[in-house]
């Protein structure tokens, strides 16, 4: 092969590289106000599903404030932590929460915990997980998320947030465990980081709330 | 070109040289995705979309690029066509795009969009080119939404089931179920009903062509010449 030769195709392989990625940039910023619409519009969406709408009368998306950093759970970049009020008194905070461990990339985890540190649903934003295997923590394939409503760290949590396998308390999946691992322990991490941020969270100390320890029971 | 021609290529793409029953090429998304006539529908759309745009592009440019890097340079355009698509559909159709998932960027590698690129639009002009990518998509949509009305009806005993995903707001009502209390029969829905399903569909098809043949050859002697591009099913002379 001649040096033109290859030069020349290079040059178009480059010039190929150079000229799609414009246009695909260009059709990116186009679409970019619409996506990020698109997807607020499903976070509202699945807010309805987390929480009950008499359980507050604020609007929750304004209430938006970055918490504290912390080693228990990753806290999601992009969305803060939002608070659902009822007569101005904080009943729930939502945690956009990421759990880096699945099978495929980041698994985004919408949260809502109420003032005496129970899960008061939780939903699979947005993940890449194996069709057919890991995506029944998707709302739309299985009911599976659903089972973590009523969960809290009474009693012996550390043992009991795992997967059956692990001899927790949630049931993986046939072909998926890491999966449902990495939900199970987002939302565990979600748990920790309310209690000890409680203040923080719900505008007020923990002990006024609850009287009750949160590990006597078995 | 010819409207013969054009006749030619249509019933090419659409039954005879047919990529999904015939070419057996883009099976892994033909078989995922089928499940259900939404997610079908919306599938096959983007595939036409992106086999439209990358065949008609790569016709365009067929004579400046070298021949030895042609199948990188096709690539990148797919791959920018399926970027584009996603956007689209992230941007338009959200719940869908969520749906579809990783089948979305892997129509990248539906071998049927780099097959028609190389073997049809590399060779043509621009508008057989279009012509030849939309027959072919539309082949694939067809055979994709058909498992899917198949296997949704099987498995579910309803149909149109989340048309709203793709359609809006007005879609909702158009879940149409046609057996009340059924019993839902999941094998349709699970891969392998889509395996038993598309195996059923190829049968049919060739079943057909068969029948059609025998009571043509008593009117005319001519056989119909074999195509070369038929891979696997069909008869090769």
């Amino acid at each position: 092969m001649t040096k033109a030769v290859i030069t020349r195709s290079t040059l178009t392989l480059a010039l190929f590289a150079l000229g799609l990625t414009g246009i695909v940039s260009m059709i990116a910023l186009q679409t970019a106000d619409a996506i990020e619409e698109a997807k607020q519009r499903a976070r509202e969406r699945s807010l309805t599903e987390l929480i009950s709408a008499e359980s507050y009368d604020n609007r929750i998306f304004d209430t938006e404030f970055q918490g504290p950093s912390t080693e228990q759970v990753k806290l999601s970049p992009q969305t803060g932590i939002l608070q659902a009020k009822l007569g101005g008194k904080v009943t729930a905070i939502i945690l956009s929460i990421v759990a880096p461990d699945g099978y495929s990339g980041d698994i985004e985890i919408m949260v809502a915990i109420d003032s005496d540190l129970t899960i008061q649903g939780a939903r699979v934003i947005a993940h890449k997980e194996t069709p057919g295997l890991g995506d029944k923590i998707d709302i739309r394939k299985s009911d599976w998320i659903t089972h973590f409503q009523g969960t809290n760290l009474h009693g012996d949590h550390e043992a009991k947030w795992r997967v059956k396998k692990d001899g927790g308390e949630f049931d993986q999946f046939t072909g998926a465990t890491i999966t449902p691992r990495a939900v199970v322990q987002a939302l565990h991490g979600a748990l920790l980081y309310s209690e000890k941020h409680y203040g923080t969270l719900f505008n007020r100390p923990l002990a006024t709330v609850d009287n009750h320890s949160f590990k006597d029971e078995g | 070109m010819s409207i013969e021609s054009y006749k030619a290529l249509t019933l090419n793409g659409l039954w005879r040289n047919n990529p999904a029953l015939v070419q057996l090429l883009g099976l892994c998304p033909l078989l995922a995705v089928s499940s259900n006539v939404v997610n079908a529908l919306g599938l096959a759309l983007a595939t036409l979309l992106v086999l439209v745009a990358s065949s008609t592009l790569v016709s365009a440019i067929r004579n400046t690029v070298p021949e030895t890097v042609r199948l990188p340079v096709f690539v990148m355009i797919i791959a920018a066509a399926v970027t584009i698509a996603e956007l689209v559909m992230q941007a338009f159709a959200y719940e869908l795009y969520q749906i579809l998932g990783i089948f979305l960027p892997l129509i990248t590698t539906n071998c049927a969009i780099l097959g028609r690129a190389d073997a049809y639009a590399s060779k043509n002009s621009v508008i057989p080119a279009f012509i030849d990518a939309l027959m072919m998509g539309l082949g694939f949509g067809l055979v994709l939404v058909t498992l899917g009305m198949a296997r949704e009806l099987l498995g579910t005993g309803a149909l149109l089931a989340d048309m709203h995903l793709l359609f809006g707001v007005k879609a909702h009502d158009w879940h149409w179920i046609i057996f009340e209390n059924y019993e839902p029969f999941l094998l349709a829905v699970l891969p392998p009903g889509a395996f038993l399903l598309t195996g059923v569909l190829i049968a049919l098809k060739n079943w057909l062509d068969q029948t059609l043949q025998e009571r043509s050859i008593p009117a005319s002697e001519t056989q119909p010449a074999g195509s070369k591009r038929v891979r696997v099913t069909g008869v090769i002379k």
